[in-house]
């Protein structure tokens, strides 16, 4: 499903235009940006939690050439599901 | 890092604030938002969101594990999970603050205890390079370092040679540098000798160059000092500086470069004198030309003196003229120089002439000459008028701050301003 389908079966769903419904979602997606920026967890019932963890820096070794690289901590997105959703996808996926 | 942990609710009052909606609606919205995109991925085991991500529903393949306590084998069945891949910009946000980092290669040999000195280190001469006369604080700050991580220094003493090595590329570097400007020493006598009309176009020479003179000079014993102030710190504490090695060679060749540069400066110094004469010559002739075309234009008629401002009037005027004039006036009209030329630089070759200002522009941070050119003549390789202009040798060197005069141009074949030839060029098109 893409962004087109996304949005169009969004828009079913709560019977709005394509248009309104993707500046809708523009804008809950600035928001949840904002909100993961500041370091905030998002958790969602029945589908999952996201939030926000910092992986340190980290050296890694190029195995064909034993070339060793200095990688920077990062912050990253992460989403972890809940079991209902992992349930119902496995249903879903079965059916 | 807070912890707070949001819920839709919460964030369905954030979205009402932000889009100044009914929270009830939002709260609706936002429940849909995540329902859809779990419907998608029990359906269609993929959903992306412009802007937010890619969930997908991944299939897992059966792999055997060993329970650690009792070391028994067993299977862990196939199964799906669900990955979410943030899209660039909201993974580029969330990492913002640490968004300039960028991977580094390790160099061999390097202790990664000591990383963070070394980072430091790394930052240290990116600063300073840009100034050549820092060169001394920057090997202050490296002999300094090495006496402070003395209880650290744990490397073999069979790196001493290695150690050693720039202290004895040092005498090297100073010889061939002390040997050069003898040998150019009596070069620069002879023109000297030779002609000693050489010197006095070095005195009138633009401001540009005399910095140039006294720089190698100030750059010598600057340069040589710390050489010799190094040498006496390094014999002392060359075990200890292993490990920073690396940063000597770097530094030297940081001198050996300064000391070409000068040398370069030199010889550039002592060539021009011999090529800036020509030059000379060369303007004067044209500006001498440049008069006498200009005077038998002003020498016409009174109308011809009104002509000045606008060429194209001008052109039946000095027609009218040719009854006067005999025909080799036409043959010169075509060169027919402005009056107004005079007062202002002019690009020899160009298709232009210079024929007022049409106004100042300050060069600030982002401004480039090609814009400028872009916007008052809708031409960016008129740039080259602005560089005549304002007496610019480089282009790609404009100091920040400078008051740019735009010269205001006029064709000196038909008299039409470049704003004139791209508009006719335009409707050509």
């Amino acid at each position: 499903m893409n962004n087109k389908e996304f949005i169009s079966t969004l828009a079913q769903k709560e019977g709005l235009l394509q248009r309104d419904t993707q500046k809708l979602v523009n804008l809950l997606v600035a928001e949840l940006t904002a909100q993961f920026e500041s370091g905030h967890q998002l958790a969602v019932q029945n589908f999952g939690q996201f939030e926000v963890k910092k992986k340190m820096e980290r050296v890694v070794v190029n195995p064909s050439t034993g070339q060793r690289m200095l990688v920077p901590p990062k912050l990253v997105l992460n989403f972890k599901t809940f079991s209902a959703l992992r349930e119902r996808t496995q249903k879903g996926g079965e059916a | 890092m807070s912890d707070t942990r949001l819920t839709p609710t919460d964030l369905s009052a954030a979205l009402a604030r932000r889009g100044s909606l009914p929270r009830r609606y939002c709260e609706d919205f936002v429940r849909s938002f995540f329902e859809v995109i779990e419907d998608g991925l029990v359906h269609e085991n993929v959903v992306k969101v412009k802007g937010f991500g890619t969930f997908k529903v991944v299939d897992v393949d059966a792999r055997e594990s060993v329970n650690v306590s009792t070391g028994e084998r067993f299977e862990i069945g196939s199964h799906t999970k669900i990955s979410f891949t943030p899209d660039a910009a909201l993974r580029d946000a969330v990492n913002k603050p640490f968004l300039e980092f960028q991977t580094v290669v390790i160099n061999e040999g390097t202790d990664i205890a000591k990383m963070e000195a070394i980072e430091e280190e790394v930052t240290e001469p990116q600063t300073e390079i840009p100034v050549a006369e820092d060169v001394p604080v920057a090997l202050t700050a490296v002999t300094k370092e090495p006496v402070a991580e003395e209880p650290v220094a744990e490397e073999p003493i069979a790196e001493e040679p290695v150690a050693e090595e720039p202290v004895a590329e040092e005498p090297v570097a100073e010889e061939s540098v002390e040997e050069e400007p003898v040998v150019e020493e009596p070069v620069a006598e002879e023109p000297a000798a030779e002609e000693p009309v050489a010197e006095e176009p070095v005195a009138e020479e633009p401001v540009a160059e005399e910095p140039v003179a006294e720089e190698p000079v100030a750059e010598e014993p600057a340069a040589e000092e710390p050489v010799a102030e190094k040498a006496a710190v390094v014999a002392p504490s060359c075990e200890k500086r292993c490990h920073c090695h690396c940063w000597c060679h770097a530094l030297m060749g940081l001198l050996l470069a300064l000391f070409f540069t000068a040398l370069g400066y030199c010889l550039a110094y002592y060539w021009r004198p011999i090529e800036l004469p020509e030059l000379k010559c060369e303007r004067e002739q044209s500006q001498q030309e440049g008069s006498q075309a200009a005077q038998p234009a002003e020498a016409q008629p009174a109308e011809a003196q009104s002509v000045g401002a606008q060429a194209q009037k001008g052109e039946p005027v000095v027609a009218d003229s040719t009854t006067a004039a005999p025909a080799t006036l036409a043959a010169t009209q075509n060169q027919k120089v402005p009056s107004e030329t005079q007062s202002y630089p002019q690009l020899e070759g160009g298709d232009y002439w210079i024929v007022g200002e049409l106004g100042t522009e300050k060069m600030t941070a982002g401004k480039t000459l090609l814009n400028m050119a872009l916007k008052y003549y809708k031409n960016k390789d008129l740039f080259i008028y602005i560089c005549t202009m304002n007496d610019i040798t480089n282009p790609d060197i404009v100091p920040l701050d400078k008051e740019l005069r735009i010269p205001a141009l006029k064709d000196k074949k038909t008299g039409m301003t470049p704003q004139e030839v791209a508009n006719a060029a335009k409707n050509k098109n």
